[in-house]
């Protein structure tokens, strides 16, 4: 939705359940963008969860969480909402003199407005939503309710354990290939799947560095950090600004990405770009690690088009740091307005490799495997 | 000069734990130092400049070793001692050429061809004028070898003192005027942010979209100068972590009223595909034309480049330093506490893990510069005008003179 | 010209008497460098007879400094410069001119015909051009009497082999700050200067290692290898074509000059240019070591811009009938391929070369 056409907003407004305050100093350059309202409304939401009926409480419940920042991550995202719909198809039943697959992916649908409301979807998420309501869609009608619910939550299963668990794990079994002995490898962020590698790498026995380069105002790195130390793996952690500093030493970089587009844009954390530009300015391999579900037919050259924006008072705070509070009230000069973005768009040539669970691939090949992935059964 | 001996160490002590930071600062004070050690020093019967600039030495030498990563220390050591000698060759060829003067009669361009004092004394005055300057093709196959120039001069500069007979006073003349010229130097030292952003409106106009990286006084002040003569424009400010400069910068701009964003550093080259030109600060302008600057200005650099930005440099003169980067990521860097980073509390737990050789698991580095070569500069704005990395050489073989490059290793030798 | 060529060993170009100077300094194990040294060795007269007697010719005409310029070309030790300024010395100290101006038109005469008489020889017409101009300075700058200003500029001269090794010397001592302990270094072919820097380093006791290229087809970088590991250095040496595989070991390129153009550019023996080229693109830093008095005014614009220094090249091989050989002995590369000059007025960017040569010649 365009949120700068204000007629679209005051109607997207009377239809929302999540009270929608006025964002204040917005950036002038992403008024297209939906603008990031306060956590306050929790207790709102609360408070409408027993009026709103349609919503089941399992979905009412990632909802919650995409909001409060507990889940975050795009397979941990993706994994919840299909665990949730799951839990909401058991607890189907289709009401009278109405078909199920209709009535299902409405259904579908109104949870998943409910999500975008809570947080915006993350592209992996669309293309979960898209392949669910598809396996609605294509349900044969001979199928029984029981039976049809049953094969939805099958597929679900089977999604997640083919496109995310095993498919984590085919490209693990990649990238260890790239990983040699007295490698110093740089991550960003924090990449579950980057993690599953090091993790790996490290039982196998390889020797070998980790930098953690971290950003603000998330510092997600710190976790990875924490989790790598305590499995014995020798790391170094840095904050992004010192990456040009760092660099010298590394061999490797490892990212993982949001979403890879079709032009072989690399979709990611933000300072993503940053950091994979670096790289290439010193001639570092740059290695990006992706599950096919991730990718993306759409194709995106910036990162302003799209993008989601975060929490800007995030900015202002830092933690730990009580010395510095020059922005306190920042959201009373109307000259300022602090930025929190989420994703930035990685442009392919810095990109040596992507690592998916079709194998190692130029990021030439992306469309490929956005075209050989829809073929595939699943996407029917 | 005992008196002066716990100014100076007082000084040192300050740059050693680093109560002085920030080259304007140190400069400043440097410069103010030194002017006390000249204006303290006993001046000798002979060759006093080559003295004072041995006394000058002396101090410079405690000076730069104190704090090795300010480099402006260094930079307005070299000033000094370039001064020194410039007054003391200024000083030698007006005496010789008084001398020559009252010796001949006043038509000196005629007479000059059987005049053999006069001869010399053009000379000698050139090849002094050459000693203060690099090396150069011209002089290649000239016989006065280059570094005995200077003493040469200034024994002389001794020896007509003796004639002329009145030694106190040009004793007094010669320190007088190094006084004044390094005075002179601390005002221009002062009054570099009002002659960089005076260029303001000529490289800012309307609507323009300006990014900068932490804060540095002398963006503050170009800014500001660009914004009284009613240009328009915004400010991306990234925050320049871990010591977060930027949210003091970006108060500073909100207040004059300058439209300015906060963005976080990862978000740069998000933003920098909108961005028209890059303002920054600098810690120091290498030989070579390559910067010492704030962690993360290199990224910045890099950014810019990828979107064809004009990355712009401002900075005063005082932060031009002669020498080149060698190895710059190790050797001009400095490493801050890792508790910027981390929360030790929070990571307490991490601690006990190490390695069989006793080296610990976790690592944190913190640098305090970034170097950044000189290909991905576009623009010096300094005091003296706008300048291409590539005509540096030219601003600092008009600073410094060339045998005071290293200025440690000669007096340690 | 015509006169001239007769005089030139090689009539025809195919190999230009400038690459058979470097021939005899550097080449090793080239089967044209044994001939030459047989060559030497059976006519030990001639050489003999040129070391009693330098070319008296009194009548100063152009013959003289040719055999002049030749007679000094032979000592390995000086560069090509040195032998050009000494002959235009000895073009001095015979002449019979009794005043400035006629001198100064007679060793305008000198140089030319020396110039012209190589004319792919960059240091030999730069080191003429230099010394030119410091006889007009001498003559503008100081009213001396013509004998005093004539035996300074003969002296001048003749120190001028002083000069160029303490220039070497110079380069050297600016170059060990860029070596660090531990670092790899890449250098091309043999050259007097890097050969200097290196063993500077070594004897000051860092601690570096070297990739040497093979320098095909003089294979000077073989001569190169020899002395580093003489001297101790580990030293590996590569094919010429495995510099790129090479280079993401590398710390720094270093590469002498046979001349430094006005661009800031430098021409130097073939390969220059593809090693410049790699090591930029693997943001590489290459320095240049390179006495100031290689400075040129010369422009090339690409790599045809400029005369061709032909070499015989041995393929091992008889060469197939009908297929053409390159036999270009050097290339330019531009100066954005540089990262730095060291040269012995200094370390310098190459935007200082342009600077230098508008000052001395304006």
């Amino acid at each position: 939705m365009q949120f700068d056409d204000v007629h679209r907003v005051e109607k997207a407004k009377k239809r929302a359940i999540v009270n929608q305050s006025e964002a204040r100093n917005r950036v002038e350059l992403f008024r297209h963008l939906p603008q990031y309202v306060h956590g306050t409304q929790l207790p709102d939401l609360e408070s409408k969860f027993f009026q709103l009926e349609p919503i089941h409480p399992s979905v009412y419940k990632v909802g919650l969480q995409y909001l409060s920042g507990e889940v975050s991550g795009g397979n941990g995202r993706c994994i919840a909402m299909l665990l949730a719909f799951r839990e909401a198809i058991k607890d189907y039943s289709t009401p009278p003199n109405k078909t199920l697959s209709r009535d299902l992916t409405a259904k579908v649908g109104s949870y998943v407005s409910f999500f975008i409301e809570c947080r915006p979807l993350s592209i992996s998420m669309g293309n979960a939503i898209r392949f669910l309501k598809n396996r609605i869609a294509k349900l044969p009608i001979t199928l029984s309710e029981s039976e049809a619910k049953a094969s939805l939550q099958s597929d679900i299963d089977r999604f997640i354990n083919e496109k995310i668990v095993v498919a984590d794990q085919v490209i693990v079994s990649h990238a260890i290939t790239k990983v040699r002995d007295d490698d110093v490898l740089l991550t960003y962020g924090s990449s579950s799947v980057v993690e599953m590698i090091l993790e790996h790498a490290h039982e196998l026995g390889r020797k070998f560095r980790v930098i953690v380069v971290d950003s603000r105002p998330k510092l997600e790195g710190q976790g990875l950090l924490r989790r790598l130390v305590a499995k014995g793996i020798n790391c170094t952690y840095t904050h992004i600004n010192a990456v040009s500093y760092i660099m010298h030493e590394v061999t490797r970089v490892f990212l993982g990405a949001s979403s890879i587009l079709s032009n072989g844009t690399v979709y990611s954390r933000v300072g993503t770009a940053s950091v994979a530009m670096v790289a290439h300015a010193f001639g570092i391999p740059v290695l990006v690690c992706c599950e096919a579900y991730k990718f993306h037919e759409r194709v995106q050259l910036d990162s302003i088009c799209a993008n989601e924006l975060g929490d800007p008072d995030v900015i202002s705070k830092i933690p730990g740091r009580a010395d510095l509070g020059d922005l306190k009230n920042w959201a009373d000069n109307e000259n300022l307005q602090l930025l929190n973005l989420t994703y930035d768009a990685t442009p392919s040539d810095y990109v040596s490799m992507i690592i998916t669970d079709y194998g190692m691939l130029p990021p030439t090949s992306v469309p490929v495997i956005v075209r050989e992935y829809r073929k595939e059964q699943l996407w029917v | 000069m005992p008196d002066m001996q716990p100014l100076i160490s007082d000084f040192v002590l300050k740059l050693k734990r680093r109560k002085v930071e920030g080259s304007h600062a140190v400069a400043r004070q440097t410069a103010e130092l030194l002017r006390s050690v000249v204006s303290q020093h006993r001046m000798g019967s002979t060759n006093q400049a080559a003295a004072l600039a041995d006394a000058i030495h002396a101090v410079g030498e405690h000076l730069i070793a104190a704090n090795p990563i300010e480099l402006a220390v260094g930079n307005t050591v070299r000033r000094v001692l370039h001064i020194i000698k410039e007054e003391d060759i200024s000083f030698t060829a007006v005496g010789i050429e008084g001398l020559s003067v009252t010796a001949v009669s006043d038509d000196e361009c005629d007479s000059g061809n059987d005049d053999l004092p006069t001869l010399s004394a053009a000379v000698l005055a050139s090849h002094a004028r050459n000693a203060l300057r690099a090396p150069s093709l011209q002089t290649l196959l000239d016989d006065i070898p280059v570094s005995t120039a200077l003493s040469h001069s200034s024994s002389s500069a001794g020896d007509s003192d003796g004639k002329t007979g009145d030694k106190s006073l040009k004793t007094r003349k010669l320190k007088h005027d190094v006084i004044a010229a390094i005075g002179d130097l601390i005002e221009e030292i002062d009054t570099c942010y009002d002659q960089i952003s005076e260029q303001a409106v000529e490289h800012i106009h309307q609507n323009e979209v300006i990014l900068t990286l932490g804060r540095s006084r002398t963006v503050k002040e170009f800014l500001y100068a660009a914004k009284e003569k009613k240009r328009s424009f915004r400010v991306f400010v990234a925050e320049g972590a871990p010591r977060y400069q930027g949210h003091v910068l970006a108060k500073e701009l909100v207040e004059k009223g300058v439209q300015t964003t906060v963005i976080t550093d990862s978000a740069v080259f998000a933003m920098i595909s909108r961005v028209n030109m890059v303002i920054v600060g600098v810690h120091a302008i290498m030989a070579n034309g390559g910067v010492i600057a704030p962690v993360g200005m290199n990224m910045v650099a890099l950014a810019a480049q990828r979107h064809a930005v004009p990355f712009v440099v401002v900075a005063g003169s005082h932060k031009l330093c002669p020498l080149y980067p060698h190895n710059p990521e190790v050797l001009l860097n400095e490493l801050k506490s890792p508790s910027d980073l981390l929360d030790f509390g929070e990571f307490s737990n991490c601690m006990n893990f190490s390695t069989q050789d006793g080296t610990p698991l976790l690592n944190v580095a913190n640098p305090t510069f970034d170097y950044v070569p000189p290909k991905l500069v576009s623009l010096f704005i300094t005091d003296t005008g706008g300048h291409s990395p590539s005509y540096m050489y030219r601003l600092i073989s008009e600073y410094y003179s060339a045998d005071d490059l290293v200025v440690r290793q000669k007096s340690t030798s | 010209m015509e006169l001239d060529a007769a005089q030139n060993p090689n009539p025809e170009p195919p190999i230009s008497a400038y690459y058979q100077t470097r021939a005899e300094h550097h080449a090793v194990v080239s089967s044209d460098w044994l001939d030459h040294a047989a060559a030497a060795a059976s006519l030990p007269d001639a050489h003999a007879d040129a070391d009693a007697a330098p070319p008296p010719s009194p009548g100063s005409n152009g013959g003289g400094v040719i055999e002049e310029f030749n007679f000094w070309r032979r000592k390995p030790e000086a560069a090509e410069a040195v032998a050009a300024i000494m002959a235009l010395a000895a073009v001095i100290r015979s002449s019979r001119a009794t005043t400035m101006m006629e001198l100064e038109i007679e060793l305008k005469k000198a140089s030319d015909k020396l110039k012209s008489w190589d004319a792919t020889s960059i240091s030999l017409s730069a080191a003429c051009d230099l010394f030119m101009r410091f006889v007009t300075r001498t003559s503008h700058l100081e009213h001396e009497k013509f004998d005093a200003a004539k035996s300074r500029l003969i002296e001048r001269g003749e120190k001028f082999g002083e000069i160029s090794l303490k220039a070497r010397k110079t380069i050297a001592m600016l170059s060990q700050d860029f070596i660090s302990d531990g670092c790899t270094m890449l250098v091309h072919g043999y050259s007097r200067v890097v050969l200097e820097i290196l063993k500077l380093a070594a004897s000051n006791r860092k601690l570096f290692r070297v990739l040497c290229t093979e320098g095909r087809p003089d294979r000077t970088g073989l001569r190169m290898s020899n002395e580093l590991a003489a001297l101790g250095i580990p030293v590996k040496v590569l094919i010429d074509s495995a510099v790129a595989y090479s280079m993401d070991e590398v710390d720094m390129v270093f590469v002498g000059a046979d001349g430094v153009v006005e661009s800031g550019g430098i021409i130097n023996m073939m390969g220059t240019y593809q090693i410049a080229l790699v090591a930029h693109s693997m943001n590489k830093p290459l320095y240049v070591a390179a006495e100031s008095y290689k400075f040129a005014r010369l422009y090339p614009l690409d790599q045809k811009d400029m005369t061709p220094a032909h070499r015989p090249i041995d393929f091992g091989v008889p060469i197939p009938a009908g297929v053409e050989v390159e036999t270009s002995a050097r290339d330019y590369t531009p100066p954005q391929y540089l990262t730095l000059l060291l040269t012995d007025l200094g370390v310098l960017t190459p935007s200082v070369v342009s600077d230098e040569l508008i000052q001395l010649y304006l």
